[in-house]
């Protein structure tokens, strides 16, 4: 196991190494930088900026500076925030962070739920039901839905705010403060969750199905226990073991930010912060925040991989 | 009376024992499955609506009509009419050609790379494997929206025409798509060539070319039919995000995605819903009826393949 892990850890550098260099060079490929992007600047101002943020020298020597401060722990500079990169996504992330997180419990909660009913209760009118509306979610694209959502939600019915973060305007204290902050974080979780369930309602509802032809259900049932018991209990349990490798991919996601259900909610997170990054073409913290991604679906990868062995002991890690 | 119904069944077996060749047996089992007859007959519908639909438009030549700014679905425009004084209708039609073409071609160019790179990385290993599936772990560690960004800013540099922009979508999406196709060839080849057949192949001395062309390929079709019906809807998906954020197709050819745009504006959003709901449920349509029609004939195909 630990030779397992060791070696592992070692296939990554070239992995991460090669993302690296394609961030990096695909950033460099794409047209026009921040400097260039304010009009009212002078020449010399310009060339002075130019030497300042490093934009005079090749490409390649970009890439190794670049590179070693990263190596140290610097993130870059951000050009539009002027403050250090992490900083910047230290600030943002948190709100990303919590409307992940709150679709994430929902996601797991409900598609365990439709997944162990549809399945006890296979081809029923329920399973036929949740199946359409699995199709339905996974055929939806997630800008089309949260336009939906604004406009049903917020425009027709408004009962719920239809973006950002507060209230604008407002300074709500204590209790106020959540509970707007809360009303504002219906919609988009309401969209995540609704996007994410599908694909995940599914898979619980095979491996449902897959547990429940099994011997020892079929003992549990002889045994004389009640059927919620063998169902929650007993199969569930075995239904989920799978699972946890999912709960490893997810990982990223929580960090992440949803690009666009950020861009559609006007939600301050670290994916409107990329998107509004990219029209100004701020580079270092586009490339930070692609490598702090890169990294995280690299690491959830191998956490992924290694709880496969830890839920099903048959799978030899070699 | 009982002799006609005796030859009637000996004829029904007759004809069934003619057609269960491999694929007559596929089409069998997708015949009966009603679900994805649904969303193969709803796929046929639409790319009528999208390629014939417009010869039978009165408004295909027309364009912009000054008259008839935003005005509201009626009988003359049933969905409507834009900004321009465009029939919605019209417009939807011509949208869908661009989407369902994007989607057609990238989906055949991502197969076709993902096909012939998993083939190769699968079959001689070694130093081939490690470069294909090296660049596939690094494209899949990027996530695919930001990607897509980089590669669209890069390729709206190149100023092409906005007629060939749609090729240059399909190959974002290809370039995007290839990797996790490349990885399922992959691991079906290494399966493969441990089997009795690709054994017997080598005591013949064929040739790498026949191996791969003659026996390898044939045995990975199933896998890309289905894998590829599915990423066609992920490719109309991407399309649309990408059009939608003025990235993908852009104006004045119309998309799917970007005519949803329109929801942009905040009374064109509140006040003219003709403008932006009916290429979303297009989007939505059409996507379903794919992965209904591909989930169908995973089944069809392979009863015994996992679902996920």
């Amino acid at each position: 196991m630990k030779g397992y892990i060791f070696k592992r850890l070692l296939y990554l550098i070239p992995t991460l190494i090669g993302a690296s260099i394609l961030i990096f060079f695909l950033y460099s490929l794409v047209p026009g930088n921040f400097v260039d992007s304010d009009m009212n600047l002078t020449l010399e101002r310009k060339a002075e900026l130019y030497a300042l943020y490093g934009f005079d020298q090749p490409v390649i020597k970009r890439y190794f500076i670049w590179i070693g401060n990263l190596l140290q722990g610097d993130l870059g500079y951000s050009l539009q925030f002027q403050r250090p990169v992490d900083e910047v996504l230290g600030n943002y992330i948190w709100s990303s962070f919590i409307v992940a997180l709150a679709s994430l419990i929902l996601t797991w909660l409900i598609a365990i739920l439709i997944g162990v009913v549809s399945a006890i209760r296979q081809y029923s009118v329920f399973d036929t039901f949740v199946t359409i509306l699995v199709f339905a979610a996974m055929a939806t694209p997630s800008f089309f839905l949260g336009l939906m959502i604004i406009k049903f939600f917020a425009v027709d019915l408004g009962w719920f705010p239809a973006g950002g973060i507060i209230t604008t305007g407002s300074n709500y204290t204590g209790w106020a403060y959540y509970k707007d902050v809360a009303q504002h974080l219906v919609l988009p979780v309401l969209v995540l969750t609704m996007l994410g369930i599908g694909g995940l309602a599914r898979y619980f509802r095979t491996n449902m199905l897959e547990v429940i032809k099994q011997d020892f259900v079929r003992t549990a049932r002889a045994k004389g226990l009640k059927e919620r018991v063998v169902v929650f209990k007993h199969a569930l349990r075995n239904a989920l073991l799978p699972a946890i490798t999912l709960f490893g991919f997810e990982l990223p996601a929580l960090f992440s930010g949803a690009i666009i259900t950020e861009q559609i909610f006007n939600w301050p997170g670290v994916g409107a912060v990329f998107m509004q990054a990219f029209t100004v073409r701020d580079y270092p913290l586009l490339m930070g925040f692609t490598m702090f991604i890169a990294l995280l679906t690299v690491f959830s990868n191998l956490i992924a991989d290694l709880l496969y062995g830890v839920a099903d002991p048959r799978v030899r890690l070699r | 009376m009982e002799s006609s119904s005796v030859i009637r069944r000996e004829t029904n077996k007759v004809k069934h024992h003619k057609s269960s060749s491999l694929w007559g047996q596929v089409i069998q089992r997708l015949l009966k499955n009603n679900v994805a007859l649904a969303g193969l007959g709803f796929l046929i519908f639409i790319f009528l609506f999208s390629f014939i639909g417009p010869l039978f438009s009165p408004y295909i030549n027309l364009g912009v009509d000054p008259t008839a700014i935003n005005k509201p679905p009626s009988a003359a425009h049933w969905l409507g009419t834009d900004a321009l004084g465009r029939d919605v209708l019209t417009r939807l039609m011509l949208a869908g050609r661009i989407s369902l073409t994007v989607g057609l071609g990238a989906m055949v160019m991502s197969v076709t790379i993902g096909a012939i790179l998993g083939i190769l990385a699968g079959y001689y290993r070694g130093i081939v494997d490690q470069i294909v599936m090296r660049t596939a772990d690094v494209l899949m560690t990027i996530p695919g929206l930001p990607l897509l960004f980089i590669m669209a800013a890069v390729m709206s540099e190149w100023k092409v025409p906005t007629d060939y922009r749609i090729y240059i979508v399909m190959i974002m999406l290809s370039l995007v798509g290839w990797p996790g196709l490349a990885r399922l060839v992959r691991s079906q080849i290494l399966s493969l060539r441990e089997r009795q057949f690709i054994q017997a192949t080598d005591a013949l001395g064929l040739r790498d070319r026949r191996k791969l062309l003659n026996h390898l390929l044939p045995n990975t079709v199933p896998l890309l039919i289905v894998s590829g019906t599915l990423s066609i809807g992920g490719a109309i998906l991407s399309e649309s995000t990408l059009s939608y954020f003025g990235l993908g197709v852009v104006p004045p050819s119309a998309s799917w995605g970007n005519m949803i745009t329109a929801a942009n504006s905040l009374i064109d959003f509140q006040k003219r819903p003709w403008l932006w709901i009916p290429p979303g449920v297009a989007i939505f349509m059409t996507v379903i009826s794919i992965n209904l029609l591909g989930d169908g004939l995973r089944d069809a195909i392979d009863p015994n393949m996992k679902r996920r």
